[in-house]
């Protein structure tokens, strides 16, 4: 009798959990019309797909649900049962085997240890009841202007993006916030677009400034400023992991920072997405040579490159050739690339082929896997690009080289015939099987063989196709994402099934379309958001708003958000008056706690020991620190930095006792504080003016009266305090190595250091609201 | 009286919190120490187990790892293979190769030329285990230890290798194991880091480590391992800087944690009061951390046991001892990694002095937290990433020879927490090149350390770009067989 | 009757002559199905022998009682049949050890068997030869019981007959012990591994452990995971009986539908031997069967039956000093660890009382903990495990435990209790272990405890390396530099507490009489500090050897005219007037300069009124597997102008051996008087390392942290 119901265990299954978070789902509420791509996909997807999927080899019960025709056939061992029957839940499989109680006959299986929530099984039983209509995933329909909606109040909104905004918000029965203060908004559109803080000049301008457009005229002016550059450029050496050293384990020098002056160069100079894009993919590929694109190229050299002796040269070229892959499917296209390398992709239509296909545009390079060693360290393996002073003279104008000796860069180059690109099995360097040519994959849209060369050139001129859904809407989701802390796709990086669904659809389409009509004008992109109302609201948090949409997801407020770790140093800097904003040049070696490279080192190598620099050095930009790819500066880790170990599109924002640490005993910090304080002190303002402007400077914004009273307070107290304790004094402002004031009184210094130091610590000042 | 002004401050905060959970506010902070994934909006998925907390009950909580970076020869350590003493000089046989691959070190030789232990081995314990004559302090805890002599790795190169070790695979930044143990089962004492990590260095041809080794990988900063440094700042950052004591710095605080209240009257925005908590856990850091790495408070007799090295910030002793005081005060995973095991050439000599800092201590270790009763509840593993070759790399000398990297089968023990003490698990052929009996496979002994913490290696995982990760991939079967 | 004889002996003699060519060639046998049959009658007849050989024996006790001509009849008729069954049981026997029996046990039986046969065969003849005959009878007596006993386990299995005297040591079964172990494997042992074990393999499959069930047999894996439809162990139990493959067996116990349900939800569960109640959903189908079928009756219940805490308040209990934690998912026991001494309150325990029945471990390790904060302890009934290594309690404090009667594991080392705690142990009826390492108590009166309690394992850890001596570290100085001016003062420190610090100026050796460091020295001019370390049981340390300098002359500019090698750069040049000299172990670190290609060249400019110098010194490193060696020479060049130099001093350094030792050290050149605004310096690396070094003929290379000018 059991044995009738042990068939049964070879059919689909289905339970889910629920993939987006807040809103109507959030709280339970089953909406009127049960949507594929927005309500049932996601499920299906994540608990279903990875053994009724796309994904040929691990297919079970020869059920496919990702597609309609799978979904709809009648069952294997079963002619008249179907998984899916229009209408009829009591009579899919799928959801009768959602709901029993066995656990022999649930699925899925107990093994997978997957679980269904109630909500999900009442979800997958209305959409089976309104009819079970498949569509097509949202992210491979290329995007569509849709009109403005109708919004409540027209006058708030200053453009398209705002209309969107509002009429969710319209839906969601929530209030948008107040426009911020004035101060407010000025420091976050500075750091947003330049990273720097606001002087306390500016602050005063803005705040005096009525007329009309004194905003407008501040983000020109912002958006004009080379140090914009600076701030876009960051976002990007994440996606390009960019580092100064080759990674693995010896981890020799490199010299890729020319390229990384070029990425400053190219968002200064506000070159259109498309040609930002075709250059660094295929700049050795443009009919007329050009070495600035060809510099450009380094994009595809920055992945990490081995020097341990005896390694296997061919499968560390693999290795480097899977990761241009990768980082090209995660930074250009938002899909998971990689989960496709071993085997078919699990959740998205990326058969393994396709996979190989895609990498078989990045194989013709004519490299090696291991090039010398660690004592022969080379700072660039070939190809690469050699350039002189002439170069810069004439072209390279922006590289910013002092050294006269020349700079060699890695670049891309492809040796036509070099070699067949194989499928590997199971993704192995040594398992070759059929060759395959370059190809992208199907589903995302097909490769114009015609029109298009089969090389990187044709590569980049599919992404900008028109017809190309992902392109526009990855990049312009990941701007978004920079300014407002998450992507209207909060997973930037997974475009895919598994990804979230945009919280706001026909906003992502608009702004695409819009950004690609316009000739991917990047500054025209930023602009636009700054200039939305939505951008400028204040970011208080109502308790009701609190629990209504505790994630911010429908823009209601402007979210509060740390600086990154090389904001925070370059608001340090800033505000103290020690930045050296020279822009570009070679990566430099600030203050970092004494023997961490010693203690990782394999003792090879001339990065063995951290060599401090002085001087000027020691206060330029974060994103000009040197990075160590085996051993990342700590600070900037313990921020959240990115380890440059391989594309990442995101960072988090995450909140440790480490960071706490930092601020609290890092030198730089200490050195600013005290530099800072004796700054104000030889221009003699007393004590009170001078906490006064720190505040300011720091904080951006006028102390409220009770604010200072507490800090004064401390002061005067810190002032006993260090008198009672001269040496005290005296040793806590030795730090750093900037020239001390001359004449100083420890005891005034120290306190006022204190004071400021304190003030560096406040949440509010490392953070943008 | 400082301590007591101090308490007072972080009691009133403390209350303040609790009395703005009705909010949700200060649980979301509060609630980031217990389960610190609480933090992470999309961290905690209906289908997946509560964090914080093991999925079943086991006898470990803590791991001590004594990991051996360079890969130490598993022929001259614990497995005893007679046979190559007897054929010395004489090549592999093609039949037992049967063409592993090789690295780029011993791909050009054109002899494979066996070699045997230049050093002698004795059966020890009840359990009659074989140990190498280098390790006679080992030999002594044999009834305690568990020797698998057949771990074997795909890789056959440091980073990819070490790499697999720690985070279950070769490329990629994954999360260490001890980032998914923090994040799977919390810290218990949460004034010191969940994951923490000691570096050494021996005489031998070293491999460098690297931070990714420790990393967080997708997992949220507060799993990252921190490193502990032999430097006067134990923790980096930890120390106050000149002329701020711990009373100037609680006075700092308290002014600050006023000052971020006034901006959270503005804004109400939770993560102003998580930041206040941040700075006091910092501070309790600061006293917490000290109490530890404050050795002279360790009886003579401890002292000798690790050996006087243990004085020595920055030793395998030393770190060996710190490593019991933080797992004694509630740190989940102390991992420790002593470089230069990377016997190309020249094994003899530094093997010897390899063993020579590292025997001693390791033993030590052991049994200095059975004397405290905590071994039964500490999981404590010794190993390298892969063994190395039966046969001579190089010139086949007199009385000096070296080993290449060998994947395919190597020697680590474990002890502690749900171990059966005492036996050796698994067997080589006499060739001690393949595996004839019970593999243990990287990400079967993963899944094993995890049952040993009470978790299951299949349920805990983390959703990172539409995927379920797991420390074990796909793979993994727990070792039944060495479970007590 | 002879007649009869005569059949009955040639019948036997022509069969062992069957016996012995099968035997001959055993490995060519290929025994037809038909015979097949024959051979499984093997069990039946063997039983004939048996009883026959027994009888013969007692037939030779009743000899008087029957009378030698009785007797003789029914002896020698009964010798007849014994040997033909015998014989005819062991041809049997052979045609079934043919379908696959194969182990050291069957081979005993075996040919023990056919030596029974030829045995019985021999008496025929010999029974009437009296002593060798009742010899032979006796023991062949025994051999019976022997080719018996191994042919019943081979049948039943090994241990077939002790098997109820092991069983009956029922182990614990706790919510957390894998279904397999507790409740499948039983269900296999009973009903299948009789005929599929280790000694007896029907169908090339074991079942006697996990491992050789998962290789399986001639027809795969006993099961597929998750998948019990396909699974041959369901399948085959599932078949009709009638059906040939049905298994168990016709007439063997065959499984009940409880078992079957068990094995089928077990399997389609993922046949996951480590599975257990505790990590199973309570909704699960497999949870539910176990739990009402077979986990109520066969297990007792779960160690912890006490009602669980409230979660509110096990979150709230939990602080930065205090975690609170459930074991598992399942348990209501909870685990309980206090940390941070400096600011331990007794609040953190007596907080506690609100889950006093739940805390079943408790650790407080290295807290100020005294008698009294062990009050709300007491009050824990459930505690199982405690705690108090390195705390202040005693024994009156534990005394106050009594009501922990379930206390398992307690750990008081390093605390000071005495033996008295004999008193309070006889309170914990369930004590297991007892860490009391590092106590005041000695091991005599840890026997004596052993004695007295003989359940409780005493611990009392490692101590036998105390007799070894061990050298001690080196004094450590605390002086970050070696450069020092007048008046500044000198510290040394030695990690090991209660050590002895010795030290000399004078250059000499210091031993165990020299001055005892007790206060920081004053400085007054450059000397060396030799130092060692003393203290009872311990042997003398190295040698410690510190050089210090005295402060010079700082020019007002310098400029380093030669480029050190680009690795070993420093902090720049400024390190070699920094005031700053490290010890060797830094050598890499930014103090320093290496000197590799280029000598070092360094200009010095003592501006417009220059002092009166007549010295300067150079500090250098040395590490002799590395090549960095001492300069060869050095010069002194002097001048009122940059362009116009003149070489004022040359001094070159021959080094002997046993000078060159690891380490920093220096060098100084004395010139005449003088006053020029600019020196230079110039220390040139030995071109050809002298002879006797490892590296003779290579080029020296050069470290120099530190240049001194002295009037």
């Amino acid at each position: 009798m059991l044995k009738r119901f042990f068939y049964l265990l070879y059919f689909t299954i289905f339970c889910c959990s629920c993939a987006n978070r807040g809103g109507d789902e959030s709280l339970g509420k089953i909406p009127e019309v049960v949507d594929y791509n927005f309500h049932v996909r996601p499920i299906l997807s994540d608990k279903c797909f990875a053994c009724h999927g796309p994904d040929a080899n691990k297919r079970a019960a020869n059920l496919r649900l990702d597609i309609e025709e799978g979904a709809f056939a009648s069952l294997k061992d079963h002619e008249h049962k179907h998984a899916l029957v229009t209408g009829k839940p009591e009579a899919s499989e799928v959801y009768l085997r959602m709901i029993t109680e066995d656990s022999t006959l649930m699925m899925p299986p107990v093994t997978s240890n997957l679980k269904l929530s109630s909500h999900e099984k009442k979800l997958i039983k209305r959409w089976i009841e309104q009819g079970a209509q498949y569509k097509p995933h949202w992210a491979f329909v290329a995007p569509e202007k849709s009109d403005l909606p109708k919004v409540s109040k027209e006058d708030w909104c200053l453009n398209e993006i705002d209309h969107f905004i509002l009429n969710k918000l319209d839906e969601k029965k929530i209030l948008p916030n107040a426009r911020a203060a004035k101060t407010q908004l000025l420091k976050r559109v500075f750091f947003d677009l330049t990273g720097l803080p606001p002087t306390v000049e500016a602050q005063k301008a803005f705040e005096q400034d009525n007329s009309p457009n004194a905003y407008e005229n501040v983000v020109d002016e912002l958006l004009a400023s080379p140090h914009y550059g600076e701030k876009m450029a960051l976002h990007w050496l994440d996606v390009a992991r960019y580092a100064d050293t080759h990674g693995y384990q010896d981890d020799g020098l490199r010299t890729m920072w020319p390229w990384r002056d070029w990425v400053i160069h190219a968002f200064n100079e506000n070159y259109s997405f498309d040609q930002f894009l075709t250059w660094q993919l295929a700049g050795d590929l443009l009919p007329e040579k050009n070495v600035e694109a060809l510099l450009a190229t380094g994009f595809n050299r920055n992945h990490k490159i081995t020097q341990e002796g005896g390694v296997i040269d061919e499968e560390y070229r693999i290795e480097y050739v899977t990761d241009r892959t990768n980082t090209f499917g995660k930074a250009f296209l938002g899909m998971t690339f990689e989960c496709a390398k071993c085997h078919d992709h699990k959740y998205d239509p990326i058969s393994q082929k396709d996979y190989f296909s895609t990498f078989a545009f990045f194989d013709k390079v004519p490299e090696k896997g291991l090039q010398g060693n660690i004592f022969k360290a080379s700072l660039a393996d070939p190809p690469f690009l050699e350039i002189t002073d002439t170069m810069i003279d004439d072209i390279l104008t922006f590289v910013n080289k002092e050294d006269p000796d020349n700079v060699s860069v890695m670049v891309m180059e492809d040796s036509v015939g070099i070699r067949d690109t194989h499928i590997l099995d199971r993704g192995n360097y040594d398992a070759k099987s059929e060759v395959v040519v370059s190809d992208t994959p199907k589903a995302i849209m097909p490769f114009d063989t015609i029109s298009l060369p089969r090389n990187r050139l044709g590569l980049s001129k599919w992404l900008l196709h028109d017809e190309h859904p992902l392109t526009s809407r990855v990049f312009v989701n990941r701007i978004w994402q920079e300014f407002f802390g998450q992507g209207i796709v909060k997973t930037s990086g997974d475009f895919g099934m598994q990804g979230n669904l945009p919280t706001h659809p026909e906003l992502l389409d608009w702004i695409a379309v819009d950004f690609r009509e316009n000739n991917w004008n990047i500054k025209r992109l930023v602009k636009q958001i700054v200039m939305s109302s939505t951008y400028m609201q204040s970011s208080t948090i109502s308790k009701g708003k609190q629990e209504r949409d505790p994630e911010n997801v429908y823009l209601s407020r402007m979210p509060r958000k740390r600086l990154g770790a090389e904001l925070i140093r370059d608001h340090v800097l800033a505000s103290s008056g020690l930045l050296n904003d020279e822009i570009g040049g070679p990566s430099v070696k600030p203050y970092q706690p004494d023997g961490i490279w010693f203690a990782a080192t394999s003792g090879r190598g001339v990065l063995k020991v951290y060599v401090q620099d002085q001087g000027e050095d020691l206060y330029r930009r974060g994103l000009y620190t040197f990075i160590k790819r085996t051993v990342p500066p700590p600070a900037m880790l313990t921020f959240d930095a990115s380890t440059r170990d391989q594309c990442e599109v995101r960072r988090f924002s995450t909140n440790t006792p480490l960071q706490a640490l930092v601020m609290l005993n890092d030198p730089t910090v200490l050195e600013a504080s005290r530099v800072f304080a004796e700054k104000l002190l030889e221009k003699g303002m007393q004590s009170e003016k001078s906490i006064e402007t720190a505040f300011r400077r720091i904080v951006c914004r006028k102390a409220k009266p009770e604010e200072l009273s507490i800090l004064i307070d401390y002061h005067s107290n810190q002032i006993t305090n260090y008198q009672s304790n001269p040496d005290a004094a005296s040793k806590f402002i030795s730090v750093g190595e900037y020239q001390p004031m001359k004449n100083r009184d420890p005891v005034t210094v120290a306190a006022l250091m204190q004071v400021i130091h304190t003030i560096y610590n406040l949440e509010e000042a490392t953070t943008k609201s | 009286m400082e301590k007591e002004v101090l308490e007072h401050r972080l009691n009133v905060n403390r209350r303040h919190f609790l009395g703005k959970m009705a909010l949700g506010v200060g649980s979301a902070a509060l609630g980031s120490l217990l389960i610190p994934d609480l933090f992470k909006g999309g961290a905690l998925e209906n289908d997946e187990l509560p964090l914080g907390i093991k999925h079943f009950a086991s006898k470990a909580k803590r791991i001590i790892m004594l990991f051996q970076n360079g890969a130490p020869s598993q022929l001259e350590s614990f497995d005893y293979k007679p046979l190559l003493n007897k054929m010395y000089g004489q090549d592999l046989p093609e039949s037992i190769r049967q063409g592993q691959r090789l690295t780029g070190m011993t791909a050009h030789q054109e002899r494979f030329p066996l070699v045997g232990s230049k050093f002698g081995f004795q059966q020890y314990g009840k359990s009659g285990t074989w140990v190498s004559d280098l390790f006679p302090k080992i030999a002594e805890i044999t009834d305690d230890i568990c020797v698998i002599k057949t771990m074997h790795t795909e890789a056959i190169n440091h980073d990819p290798a070490l790499t697999f070790m720690q985070t279950g695979a070769q490329q990629g930044n994954r999360p260490s194991m001890g980032a998914w143990m923090s994040y799977g089962l919390g810290s218990e004492n949460k004034n010191l880091p969940a994951f923490c990590v000691l570096l050494s260095r021996g005489k031998g041809n070293g491999q460098g480590v690297y931070s990714k080794l420790w990393s967080n990988g997708f997992l949220d900063n507060i799993h990252q391992g921190v490193q502990f440094s032999a430097s006067e700042d134990p923790v980096l950052y930890l120390n106050n800087p000149d002329g701020i004591d711990m009373k100037g710095r609680k006075k700092m605080l308290d002014h600050l944690a006023s000052l971020n209240e006034i901006n959270f009257q503005e804004f109400g925005d939770p993560k102003i009061h998580a930041h206040i908590q941040q700075y006091e856990m910092a501070y309790r850091m600061q006293t917490a951390v000290p109490e530890l790495t404050d050795l002279s408070k360790e009886p003579d007799h401890i002292i000798k046991m690790y050996g006087t090295d243990c004085m020595v910030p920055g030793t395998y002793a030393s770190n060996c001892l710190l490593a019991r005081k933080l797992s004694e005060s509630g740190v989940r995973f102390v991992q420790l990694y002593h470089q230069g095991w990377d016997q190309h050439g020249n094994l003899v000599e530094e093997m010897s002095s390899q063993a020579k800092d590292v025997d001693q201590a390791s033993a030590a270790l052991i049994k200095d937290l059975k004397q405290r009763g905590l071994l039964d509840e500490t999981l404590v593993i010794w190993g390298g990433e892969f063994g190395r070759t039966n046969y001579c790399q190089g010139k086949l000398a007199e009385d000096q020879y070296g080993r290449d990297h060998h994947p395919k089968c190597y020697s680590i023990w474990m002890a502690g927490g749900g171990i059966k003490g005492g036996i050796s698990y698994g067997e080589t052929d006499e060739f001690g090149y393949n595996i004839i009996e019970d593999p243990v496979h990287v990400h079967d002994l993963q899944a094993t350390i995890m049952h040993l913490m009470g978790l299951d290696h299949e349920k805990l995982t983390y959703k990172y770009l539409g995927r379920r990760f797991r420390l074990t991939d796909v793979h993994g079967h727990v070792v039944k067989d060495i479970l007590a | 009757m002879v007649r009869f004889a005569k059949i009955v002996s040639n019948t036997v003699f022509v069969l062992l002559c069957i016996l012995t060519i099968l035997l001959f060639f055993e490995e060519y046998v290929r025994v037809p199905y038909w015979l097949q049959p024959i051979g499984r009658m093997h069990p039946l007849v063997l039983h004939f022998p048996v009883v026959l050989i027994f009888l013969l024996i007692l037939t030779t006790f009743f000899k008087g009682y029957l009378g030698l001509d009785a007797y003789q009849k029914i002896h020698q008729f009964l010798l007849l049949f014994t040997a033909l069954t015998t014989t005819l049981a062991a041809v049997m026997g052979f045609f079934l050890y043919q379908e696959g029996y194969d182990s050291e046990l069957m081979t005993w039986h075996k040919w023990l068997g056919v030596g029974l046969a030829y045995m019985t065969y021999l008496f025929i003849f010999i029974h009437s030869t009296k002593g060798i005959y009742l010899t032979a009878l006796y023991s062949c007596g025994v051999l019976t019981i022997f080719v018996g006993h191994f042919g019943a386990e081979i049948t039943h299995g090994a241990n077939f007959l002790t098997a109820p005297l092991v069983a009956s040591r029922i182990p614990e079964i706790t919510e957390e012990s894998p279904i397999f172990e507790t409740f499948v494997q039983p269900i296999l042992n009973k009903k299948c591994v009789s005929c599929h074990n280790s000694e007896k393999h029907k169908g090339g499959l074991n079942m006697s452990t996990h491992s050789t069930m998962m290789i399986g047999g001639e027809n795969g894996p006993l099961w597929i995971m998750g998948n019990s439809e396909e699974s041959q162990l369901m399948v085959r139990a599932l078949l009709p009986m009638a059906d040939e493959a049905h298994m168990p067996p016709q007439g063997k116990l065959q499984l009940t539908t409880k078992e079957l349900q068990l094995l089928e939800r077990w399997i389609d569960s993922g046949a996951d031997t480590l599975s257990s109640l505790a990590n199973l959903p309570t909704t699960d189908s497999l949870h539910t069967l176990v739990q009402e079928e077979w986990y109520e009756k066969v297990g007792s219940k779960a160690r912890h039956v006490f009602a669980p805490a409230d979660k509110e308040l096990i979150v709230s209990l939990n602080n930065p000093y205090r975690t609170v934690k459930q074991q598992s998912p399942k348990s209501p026991a909870l685990e309980v660890a206090i940390f941070g001494q400096s600011a331990f309150q007794p609040a953190l325990i007596s907080e506690l009382l609100g889950i006093k029945e739940q805390v079943v471990s408790l650790n407080l390790s290295g807290l100020p903990i005294t008698d009294t904060m062990l009050q709300p302890i007491s009050e824990m009934v459930n505690l199982e495990t405690l705690n108090l290594n390195f705390t202040d309690v005693t024994h009156q404090g534990l005394a106050k435990l009594a009501a922990c009667t379930k206390l398992r594991s307690l750990a008081i080392s390093g605390t000071s209790v005495t033996a008295d705690i004999h008193e309070v142990l006889n309170t914990f009826s369930d004590l297991q272990t007892l860490f009391l390492w590092n106590t005041s108590i000695t091991a005599d009166e840890v026997l004596e405890l052993q004695s007295a309690f003989p359940k409780v394992q005493f611990d009392t850890g490692d101590n036998d390396v105390t007799e070894e001596k061990f050298q001690l570290a080196a004094p450590l100085l605390k002086n970050e530099s070696a450069v020092l001016g007048k008046g500044d003062i000198i510290v040394l420190d030695h990690k090991l507490k209660g050590v002895k610090l010795r030290y000399t100026l004078d250059g000499s050796q210091p031993d165990s009489t020299s001055q005892l460091y007790n206060a920081p020295l004053q400085f007054d001019k450059t000397f060396v500090l030799k130092t060692k370390a003393f203290k009872t049981g311990w042997e003398s340390s190295e040698l410690g050897i510190f050089n210090f300098f005295q402060k010079g002359k700082k020019p007002e500019d310098f400029e380093l005219l030669s480029k050190p090698d680009f690795r070993y750069k420093g902090l720049g040049p400024h390190v070699l007037l920094d005031d700053y000299i490290s010890g060797q172990d830094k050598m890499i670190s930014l103090a320093w300069m290496g000197f590799i290609e280029e000598p070092l060249i360094f200009m010095s400019d003592f501006g417009t009124n220059p002092p009166t110098l007549s010295k300067m010194m150079l500090s250098y490193g040395i590490v002799n597997w590395r090549k960095i060696m001492p300069p060869e020479s050095v010069e002194v060049w002097g001048g009122y102008a940059k362009d116009q130099m003149k070489l004022i001093k040359r001094k070159a350094f021959g080094f002997t051996k046993d000078g060159i030792i690891d380490g920093a050290s220096n060098v100084s050149v004395k010139f005449p008087q003088s006053n020029f605004r600019y020196y230079k310096i110039v220390a040139n690396q030995f071109q050809k390392i002298p002879s006797w070094h490892q590296h003779k003929g290579k080029k020296s290379e050069l470290f120099v942290d530190e240049v001194f000018f002295y009037e």
